[in-house]
C-alpha cells in the first residue's frame, strides 16, 4: 500500500527541500521503498541536497510531458539504493506542469514505490496546488515564528479544498512538522512555543526539528541530515518523524534549552 | 390516520422564483429585437427557469403555440405559460400557470372540507387520508394550514444559523448575509468572516469578523479569545491597533452603542 506525501508550507525557506530529502531517507533507511519527486519546476534544488545534481538527465517535465521513461528520469541515491529522487527541470516553469501530466507520473510511482515524497515549491500558485493535488497525506512544514505559521495555515486551508481527496469529499491527513526550533529563543520569547503553534494550526505535530549547524553543512555536502550525521539531534528528530508516519508510537520530545545553557556556561569558563 | 401502512408520495404546492419573459405587440419586432439581444447575450436564458407571460398580448392558440416553438428554436427553454386561457392546456404547449389572483380563488375552492369530502367519497380509508393531505397542501400552497393558531414570526428574516464545524483557515472567506454565522473552532489571522447576523466564535478570533453586514445594528460578535485584526458591525470598525489591550485574549462581546463599537469581557 502505497502512500503520496506532499511535503508543503506556503512560505519559503522554512526546510522543506531538506525535510524532503530528510524523510525519504529515513525512510528508506527503515527498509521502504522512496521516490523523492522535486516539484519546484525552475528552482531546483532537492537534487543539490540529495548531492545527485551531476547526474540529472532526465526530470519530470520530460516525464510529465511523454518525453523520457519514469525509468530514464529517476536517479538512485549512491547510498540508499531503495531511494530515488525525481529531479525537476530548471529551465522552464511551473506552467509547464498540467494537471494530467502529473497524474500520470504519481500513479506510476504509486505502483512502483512504498512512499512518493513530494517537495512543494513555496507559494500557492500551480507548481504548489499540483504538488498536493494527487497526495494522500501532507506533511506542514512551519517555523515557530508568525509569518510562517500564518501562511502554513492558508496551505492547511488550500489543502482541504483543493486536493482531490478533498474534493471527493475526504478528509486530507494532516501533519505538523516544527524546524527550526531554538528553545533558547523560545524561552526568551524571540520565538512562538509549541503549544502556540499547535494552538493556531490545530494539526496533529509529526516531529520538532531543532536549529541545527549541522543541518546546513548537511545540504552543503549533499547529504540527507539523517545520513550525514545519524547521531545529531535534527536527524534523530528525522528519524522519529519518519517512524510516526509509518504509524509508530514514538514518544515527542520538545527540545530544551539544557544544553545550549550548558554550552554557553562552558564556553564562558573556558574564555 | 396514526397506524398508516403504507407511504404514498410526497407533494406540495410551493412558489419558486422564475424569470418572466413578456413579449410585446407586434409579436415579429419583438422577436427581432430578442434576436438581437441573443447576438450579445447568447447565453443568458441558458438554464434560466423562464415563463412566458403572454397576458399583455391578444393571442388564440396556434399563435400562442407558433411563439413557444419560435422562442425554443432560439433555445429558450419555458417551464411554463402565465395569462394563458387555461382552456388551451395541451401536450404542445408548456403547462399553464394560473395567475396570483386565480390561484387565491383556486386554494377557496378545494378549501372547504366539505367539498374535499365529497370527493374523497368511495376511496378506501388509506388512499381517504392521502386525498386529504394532498388536497390540503394544495389550499394552503404548502404552508400551514391558516386555521392553526399562527405566531407572528420574532424577526420577520431570520433565517437559519450557518455552522461552520472546522477552524477558519487564513485566506478563507466565510461569508452568510442571511443570518447568523457559528464557528466552531478559531478563525485564523487573514481569514474573513461576514455575517447578516451576528457572529459566535467558539475559539479564538484573529482574524476579522464583519457583523450585521446588511445594516441590521442588533447584530453582535461573541469569541472566547479576542486576537482580531478588524471587528466591525454595520461598517462601524476597530482596528487592532484601537482594541484596548484589556480586552486582547480575553473571552468577550463586541456590539454597536451610539455609533461606535463596545467590546466587554463575557465573564
Amino acid at each position: 500500500m502505497s502512500k503520496i506525501i506532499v511535503v508543503t508550507s506556503g512560505k519559503g525557506g522554512v526546510g522543506k527541500t531538506t525535510s524532503t530529502a530528510a524523510l525519504g531517507a529515513a525512510l528508506a533507511l527503515e527498509g521502504h521503498k522512496v521516490a523523492v519527486v522535486d516539484f519546484d519546476v525552475g528552482l531546483r534544488n532537492l537534487d543539490l541536497i540529495m548531492g545527485a545534481e551531476r547526474r540529472v538527465v532526465f526530470d519530470l517535465i520530460n516525464v510529465a510531458q511523454g518525453d523520457a521513461k519514469l525509468n530514464q528520469a529517476l536517479i538512485r541515491d549512491k547510498r540508499l539504493p531503495n531511494l530515488s529522487l525525481l529531479p525537476a527541470s530548471q529551465t522552464r516553469d511551473k506552467d509547464a506542469l498540467t494537471e494530467e501530466g502529473v497524474e500520470r507520473v504519481i500513479d506510476e510511482l504509486r505502483s512502483r514505490f512504498d512512499w512518493v515524497i513530494c517537495d512543494s515549491p513555496a507559494g500557492i500558485e500551480r507548481g504548489a496546488t499540483l504538488a498536493m493535488r494527487f497526495a494522500d497525506a501532507a506533511v506542514v512544514v512551519a517555523n515557530p515564528e508568525v509569518s510562517s505559521v500564518r501562511d502554513s495555515d492558508r496551505i492547511i486551508g488550500l489543502l482541504d479544498a483543493k486536493t482531490c481527496q478533498a474534493e471527493k469529499g475526504g478528509r486530507m491527513e494532516k501533519h505538523l512538522l516544527l524546524t527550526r526550533y531554538d528553545p533558547g529563543r523560545v524561552a526568551r520569547g524571540e520565538m512562538l512555543s509549541v503549544e502556540d503553534v499547535l494552538e493556531i494550526l490545530s494539526i496533529p505535530l509529526l516531529g520538532i526539528v531543532p536549529d541545527n549547524e549541522e543541518v546546513l553543512r548537511a545540504s552543503n555536502l549533499g547529504s540527507p541530515i539523517v545520513l550525514h550525521n545519524a547521531a545529531s539531534a535534527p536527524a534523530r528528530a528525522y528519524t522519529d518523524a519518519a517512524q510516526r508516519l509509518c504509524g509508530a508510537n514514538v514518544p515527542m520530545s520538545i527540545p530544551s534549552d539544557q544544553k545550549s545553557l550548558f554550552r554557553k556556561l562552558f564556553g564562558r569558563r573556558a574564555a | 390516520m396514526t397506524q398508516a401502512t403504507c407511504r404514498s408520495i410526497r407533494f406540495r404546492g410551493r412558489s419558486f422564483e422564475a424569470l418572466a419573459l413578456e413579449p410585446e405587440a407586434p409579436l415579429e419586432a419583438w422577436i427581432d429585437r430578442l434576436d438581437v439581444y441573443l447576438i450579445h447575450f447568447p447565453a443568458f436564458f441558458a438554464s434560466k427557469p423562464i415563463v412566458i407571460d403572454v397576458s399583455n398580448l391578444q393571442l388564440d392558440r396556434p399563435n400562442a403555440a407558433e411563439l413557444v416553438k419560435s422562442l425554443t428554436a432560439r433555445g429558450i427553454r419555458i417551464m411554463g405559460l402565465a395569462g394563458a386561457d387555461p382552456a388551451w392546456s395541451s401536450d404542445d404547449l408548456p403547462p399553464i400557470l394560473p395567475r396570483a389572483r386565480d390561484a387565491a380563488k383556486a386554494q377557496m375552492s378545494v378549501d372547504g372540507a366539505g367539498d374535499v369530502g365529497a370527493a374523497a367519497r368511495g376511496l378506501n380509508a388509506n388512499e381517504q387520508a392521502a386525498f386529504l393531505e394532498i388536497a390540503n397542501a394544495l389550499a394552503t400552497d404548502g404552508r400551514p394550514s391558516p386555521a392553526a393558531p399562527s405566531e407572528p414570526p420574532l424577526r420577520p428574516n431570520a433565517a437559519a444559523p450557518l455552522v461552520v464545524n472546522a477552524p477558519v483557515r487564513s485566506g478563507q472567506t466565510i461569508q452568510y448575509l442571511e443570518g447568523d454565522v457559528t464557528i466552531i473552532g478559531s478563525v485564523a489571522s487573514g481569514a474573513d468572516v461576514i455575517a447578516g447576523g451576528s457572529i459566535h466564535i467558539y475559539g479564538a478570533l484573529r482574524g476579522r469578523a464583519f457583523a450585521g453586514a446588511e445594516g441590521e445594528a442588533q447584530a453582535r460578535i461573541f469569541c472566547r479569545r479576542l486576537e482580531a485584526e478588524l471587528l466591525a458591525v454595520t461598517g462601524v470598525y476597530l482596528t487592532a491597533d484601537e482594541i484596548g489591550t484589556s480586552a486582547r485574549g480575553q473571552p468577550v462581546q463586541a456590539w454597536l452603542e451610539q455609533e461606535s463599537i463596545r467590546i466587554a469581557r463575557l465573564d
